[in-house]
């Protein structure tokens, strides 16, 4: 019997995550998973194997899950030693290489403009940029370094949490659990440091200039979320929400039909109709964007 | 004010589930004797318990290092595939009458002071 590729690829990242327990177990957990998504597909042939997998939850926050529950330290994910090495003696290569040309084409050419003070390197009029300082070389604005992270956080009785982006994607749903936790994709390199100290938990990735980021809020945990350019999803929050963006576009779904009540407002753009609870359990929803859309369609997710 | 009284009772609520879950597991599994963790989910989520695939197996991997449960793999039929059958270990049974002691003491005294 074969396996579908994206079931083989959720087991993959799972058993990498799982690295702290022995083979054995690893084994047992995947098995048992894959014997789980096996008997979903058994008993609704017509359920989607991705929604199967979203049901599981990401694979490292699913691993990290399994280590907790063992008195394990979670892990982080990161890009395996061996590409890592790779991706650098690439890099290093292809800088040596640019910065050999910049030289040589520097005495004939003015195209070529080294800042030796800085250690840095444009060519062509900045098509292609070499900072050797960081070891960053940019070819047309695209960046060539990627990170991936994720992170938990215990979240105590009553604790906000407030989260800080510049521009990227994030979908927000609800935890099962008292921990917030996030999976992101970045084209930095940055990583960053949740702050623990204040009233409120602080995760602040302004640093990094796009990020792709599934994040789990514990029930009751109301979150504060501010962002410069991009995409919020929001998937029937069971806390409180007051999210401001700047530029872009803010999503709004219900698939388990929640009560809540809505203060939503659009500088400039617009704003779907979202009709507030009177139920006392209603939870707050307050949506602000400055340039953009507001929707409660949930088709346009995909999109 | 009211929504922070809200708030607090839904973390009130986290607070008291997880043990809640696992004692409703352990009894779901005496009643079943046997059963895997895909009928578990299904099961709870009949008698009302919606509970994340993503947390039980976390949960039943736990207890089984814990000694409270013990696993074995069926498969049923030439075209199935195996599945991970708990069932209570004789220290999960103590376990598991210790845990509804504890917790029919407890619904005992809250019944007391509600009266």
């Amino acid at each position: 019997m074969t396996t579908d590729p994206r079931l083989e690829r959720y087991l993959a990242s799972l058993e990498k995550t799982l690295k702290p327990f022995p083979v054995s177990d690893r084994a047992e957990i995947i098995t048992e998973i894959k014997s789980h998504v096996l008997s979903a597909l058994e008993r609704d042939p017509q359920t989607r194997l991705d929604t199967i997998l979203a049901a599981l939850g990401e694979p490292e926050t699913v691993a990290n899950r399994y280590l907790l529950e063992r008195g394990l330290k979670p892990g982080k994910t990161s890009i395996s030693p061996m590409i890592k090495w790779l991706v650098i003696g690439f890099l290093t290569t292809f800088a040596m290489i640019l910065i050999f040309i910049g030289f040589v084409l520097n005495h004939y050419d003015s195209l070529v403009q080294v800042d030796g003070a800085n250690g840095k390197v444009e060519i062509l009029n900045g098509l292609v940029r070499v900072d050797g300082k960081k070891g960053r070389i940019s070819i047309s604005g695209i960046n060539e370094s990627s990170s991936s992270f994720t992170g938990l956080q215990e979240m105590p009785l009553g604790r906000s949490a407030t989260i800080k982006f510049n521009s990227g994607k994030f979908e927000i749903s609800h935890s099962e659990d008292h921990q917030l936790t996030w999976s992101c994709t970045a084209k930095d390199s940055f990583i960053p440091s949740p702050d623990d100290r204040g009233t409120a938990f602080n995760l602040d990735l302004s640093g990094l200039s796009s990020a792709k980021c599934k994040i789990d809020v514990p029930e009751g945990s109301p979150l504060l979320i501010q962002g410069g350019n991009g995409k919020m999803i929001f998937s029937s929050p069971s806390f409180d929400v007051d999210a401001q963006l700047e530029n872009g576009k803010i999503i709004f779904q219900n698939p388990d039909q929640a009560p809540y009540k809505f203060d939503v407002s659009v500088q400039n753009g617009k704003a779907d109709l979202f009709s507030s609870s009177d139920k006392k359990t209603a939870r707050l929803i307050k949506f602000h964007v400055a340039n953009g859309k507001i929707t409660n369609n949930e088709n346009e997710v995909n999109q | 004010m009211y929504m922070a009284m809200l708030g607090t009772i839904d973390n009130w609520k986290i607070q008291i589930r997880k043990g809640y879950l696992e004692i409703c597991i352990l009894l779901l599994i005496k009643q079943k004797k046997k059963i895997y963790g895909f009928d578990l989910i299904e099961q709870l989520a009949t008698a009302g318990l919606q509970l994340k695939e993503g947390t039980l197996y976390p949960l039943l991997n736990r207890m089984g290092a814990d000694g409270i449960l013990s696993a074995t793999w069926e498969t049923e039929g030439p075209k199935g595939h195996p599945r991970k059958f708990y069932s209570l270990t004789k220290e999960g049974f103590k376990f598991l009458s210790l845990l509804s002691h504890e917790f029919d003491e407890m619904i005992a005294i809250y019944k007391n002071f509600n009266q």
